[in-house]
């Protein structure tokens, strides 16, 4: 409790004060306060989506706040660009690593702040001058090595070496250890350590609550764009966390009646997705029915993304078997399983969901535009194409002026309705559902619950993917929690707590 | 009450918005003369004076006449662009493509004998056969090996030229014994080859308007090509399902591969129907104006097709329109040249002015209509 006290004293490093912004449709931050010290690590904890990034990415001039201030020593700034966030001495690690790949260490880490001699390079300087950081943080790279050669680890490394380069005094990591191996993440811990011990500041965005409670002096836990709680890490637990995370689960009024389920629609077996030597998906092997509705929940990142994929065919399994409707489709490409009837709302609607600069009638047949209703002898039917979008309209309340219309014109909300919409008016069999009511409004999200719902009880076999344990809860008949690329556990809705759920989506439980 | 809306609201905003964002190659068009007029008056001539000789220079009968006949390729050439941006793919060696598409077309004209029902189509085919040939390589590396096509087909225009030169200073010479290398081309096309004149055809329908095509200006077969080129193409694109799949590539590959497009194969297939396209560039010289095929052939149209294509936005219709206003803007370069002391490349700074602003513009209305169109929404 000292040491907290004392560091109150001083002047913090950086200090955010009601910061809010706002997207089309959703408020990703919510008056948000937040202090980092010298010598400190202050870890950020949520869920994707709860809207860490966007306030780092507001912290370090990526996107500018609607509401809100920033002060850094106690003066208040405005933060216009990452490059001025660098001249106050502020400095990220994206979660994408922002190097030339062609380029060696050393040109990588000077890339943007040269040392000039008389108009020429002078990199005997620079190397100098990055071989003494090395040696004072006990972090050495080979400098001319190519940057593409190293592995996930050195890389991270090099990033942080562009940021001390150029006398950053606050690093934001945008959760670092995702990419990194246990033996890695032991290393750049080291590293922090270092950092903090120099006074710098560190703020370290997690969902890993064990890593969280390994290296963090100060916790801020933000749900849905506020933030629920901040303690210092002597009165963190991991259960607390847990449970400010997930949030207590508020009853949205959705009738979800069990009717008797069918066969099985789609089935995995010891299904393995390996990439570069990780095992993404690690056997996982579960079925969904006819007449349920399947929830997966977990953190993200723990293999939600491939899950996906493989089912609807963008990635083949490196092992085990995928049927679909009794009908192996290990090597089936995309449009070969959605002839087989399989509808699937995506993972984000902007980038996969629609062609979003064109007008609606087009975007009521993406993934459906094979269908014979659309073409004849390879001529599009116009006709048909606009008025299957306008009773998409019609049918799931989408509010727009007419089909006419880009997508891009439709607010978040109506333009997941509409994606919905078109992918339940096709009548698959199986319908993929991933994240359903991501940064949609609450009205939005009830309707959304019901139509899943109601396809359950016409007898279709429903995969409910989502990071939301509510939504999950409210809506799913089984719930499968998937845990470094498994399920670990099964529940029945009526055994199923958030409290337990949480848990096992936290690895704090294991089977 | 949604179906209400969908009813009361009246579609005809939508127009409006889509007037506005159609508006950015008229308003770039007019920003570039601006600024041309302001260096006209920097040189020290008068832009009065100028723009008379622009004028007078153009739009007399001759004038008219080469500009819509020199635009016939420069049209053709937009098309090839046009399909590949459409599908998101730079293809910068058309110039490439239709350097070999033009030998090919030249060597079947020259040494097939065929009666002339059959060796026109061949000749046709042949300049097509030539173009896809050349972007096949870039086509492959691009789908398999992620090989970005700007940098190989760039590559592909240089071995073009080269290869060229090879072949018709080798295999294909005409003038066997002739040293110097300006006289290099193809032997002569056989009658059988050489394209029709449509003087005839064409005159009878514009003379209704009073305008007649002189004998001097090539009014040719080339200029039905180009025709059923725009005409396919712009079917292609708008009313066929491959035409779909091809602009959703274009639009957005994740997008594409969510809705189950063979992305690989889209891709593929737009790259071989923009090099058979470009391999038509070349034919109205070679097989109607020279009747052979020389390496000193006009080079340069597959880069002004780039222009082409972009500020008509890539729309085949749009891509006769920009065709002919870069064909004027090259005879307005003649006619600065020759009665103002107006640098005739003051022309080229305009037409990259134009594309710049054009681009600029487009943008700026584009989002306008967005924000436009999100109020009304609401």
């Amino acid at each position: 409790m000292r040491r907290v006290d004392t560091i109150k004293e001083r002047i913090p490093l950086i200090e955010l004060r009601g910061i809010t912004k706002s997207f089309p449709g959703v408020v990703a931050n919510d008056d948000i306060h937040l202090t980092l010290y010298e010598g400190e690590i202050h870890a950020l904890v949520g869920e994707n989506g709860a809207g860490k990034t966007t306030l780092m990415k507001i912290l370090y001039g990526e996107y500018r706040a609607d509401k809100g201030e920033i002060l850094v020593r106690g003066k208040p700034v405005r933060i216009t660009n990452p490059s001025v966030a660098v001249a106050l001495g502020i400095g990220m690690v994206h979660q994408h690593f922002m190097l030339v790949p062609g380029l060696t260490v050393l040109e990588n880490i000077i890339l943007g702040s040269e040392p000039v001699k008389n108009v020429v390079l002078d990199l005997s300087l620079a190397r100098r001058k990055i071989e003494d950081i090395m040696n004072a943080n006990a972090m050495p790279v080979d400098l001319d090595a190519y940057v593409e050669d190293l592995p996930v680890g050195l890389q991270q490394r090099v990033e942080i070496l562009k940021l001390l380069y150029r006398g950053a005094e606050t690093l934001v990591l945008d959760e670092p250890t995702a990419v990194l191996t246990p033996q890695e993440t032991s290393e750049l811990f080291k590293t922090l350590k270092a950092l903090k011990a120099q006074g710098r500041g560190i703020i370290f965005i997690s969902h890993k609550l064990n890593e969280v409670l390994e290296i963090a002096d100060r916790i801020t836990v933000i749900r849905r764009g506020r933030v629920v709680g901040e303690m210092p890490l002597e009165e963190a637990s991991k259960e607390k966390i847990a449970e400010m995370m997930v949030g207590k689960p508020v009853v949205l009024e959705v009738e979800n009646p069990r009717v008797e389920v069918g066969e099985e629609c789609l089935v995995l077996k010891d299904v393995v997705y390996e990439e570069y030597g990780v095992k993404k998906l690690d056997g996982i092997s579960f079925s969904v029915h006819a007449g349920e509705i399947y929830g997966v929940a977990g953190v993200e990142g723990n293999g939600q993304e491939e899950l996906l994929k493989i089912i609807s065919g963008e990635i083949y399994p490196s092992a085990g078997e995928i049927h679909i409707t009794n009908e192996v489709v290990n090597r089936i490409p995309p449009l070969g399983r959605r002839k087989l009837g399989v509808g699937h709302i995506p993972a984000d609607r902007q980038a996969q969901g629609l062609f979003i600069d064109m007008p609606l009638y087009i975007n009521a047949i993406v993934g459906w535009h094979w269908r014979q209703e659309f073409q004849k002898r390879g001529i599009l039917d116009y006709k048909a194409m606009r008025s299957t979008a306008s009773t998409i309209i019609k049918n799931f309340d989408v509010r727009t002026p007419s089909v006419e219309v880009p997508a891009s014109a439709l607010s978040g909300g109506n333009q997941q309705k509409f994606v919905v919409g078109r992918e339940i008016s096709f009548d698959p069999t199986l319908l993929l559902a991933a994240y359903p009511t991501r940064g949609v409004d609450v009205g939005a999200t009830e309707f959304i619950y019901k139509q899943l719902i109601d396809e359950k009880i016409r007898g279709k076999a429903v995969l409910l993917i989502s990071a939301d344990l509510e939504e999950i809860l409210a809506l799913s008949d089984r719930i499968g929690v998937l845990y470094r690329g498994k399920i670990i556990k099964e529940f029945s809705r009526e055994e199923a707590t958030p409290e337990i759920i949480g848990l096992y989506m936290l690895g704090v439980k294991e089977e | 009450m949604t179906q209400e809306q969908v009813k009361t609201q009246p579609k005809s905003m939508e127009w409006k918005y889509r007037l506005i964002e159609s508006l950015a190659p008229v308003l770039g068009f007019l920003f570039a003369m601006v600024i041309m007029m302001i260096t006209v008056q920097f040189i020290g001539e008068s832009p009065i004076k100028a723009l008379s000789a622009i004028l007078t220079f153009s739009f007399s009968q001759s004038g008219i006449a080469y500009i819509v006949s020199q635009s016939i390729p420069l049209i053709i050439a937009g098309e090839a662009n046009a399909i590949a941006f459409q599908a998101g793919v730079f293809n910068i060696g058309v110039e490439g493509q239709y350097l070999f598409g033009a030998l090919c077309a030249g060597v079947a004209g020259a040494y097939l004998n065929l009666p002339t029902y059959i060796h026109i189509p061949v000749v046709i085919l042949a300049g097509m056969l030539g173009g896809m040939i050349w972007i096949l390589i870039p086509a492959l590396l691009k789908v398999y090996k992620g090989v970005h096509e700007v940098i190989s087909t760039i590559m592909m225009n240089q071995i073009a030229s080269a290869v060229i030169l090879y072949l018709v200073d080798g295999p294909f010479n005409g003038v066997r014994g002739a040293k110097q290398s300006f006289n290099l081309r193809t032997p002569y096309m056989k009658p059988t080859a050489v394209f029709p004149s449509l003087h005839n055809i064409v005159n009878s329908i514009t003379g209704l308007f009073g305008f007649k095509f002189p004998h001097y200006v090539a009014v040719d077969l080339s200029w039905l090509i180009a025709l059923i080129v725009v005409v396919l193409l712009w079917f292609l694109l708008f009313k066929t399902s491959l035409g779909l799949r091809i602009r959703w590539v274009g639009q957005n590959i994740s997008a594409s591969v969510y809705a189950g497009v063979d992305v690989k194969k889209t891709l593929l297939v737009t790259m071989f129907i923009s090099g058979a396209i470009a391999g038509l560039v070349g034919l109205q010289e070679v097989a109607y104006i020279s009747k052979f095929f020389t390496p000193n052939i006009t080079r340069g149209l597959g880069f002004t097709g780039l222009a082409v294509a972009l500020l008509a936005r890539n729309n085949p219709l749009g891509v006769i329109l920009s065709g002919l206003l870069f064909s004027f803007l090259s005879r307005a370069g003649y006619g600065l040249q020759m009665y103002t002391k107006v640098p005739n490349s003051l022309i080229g700074i305009i037409s990259g002015l134009m594309i710049l602003s054009v681009v600029v513009i487009d943008q700026i209305l584009r989002r306008y209509a967005r924000t436009l169109r999100r109020r009304e929404v609401g």
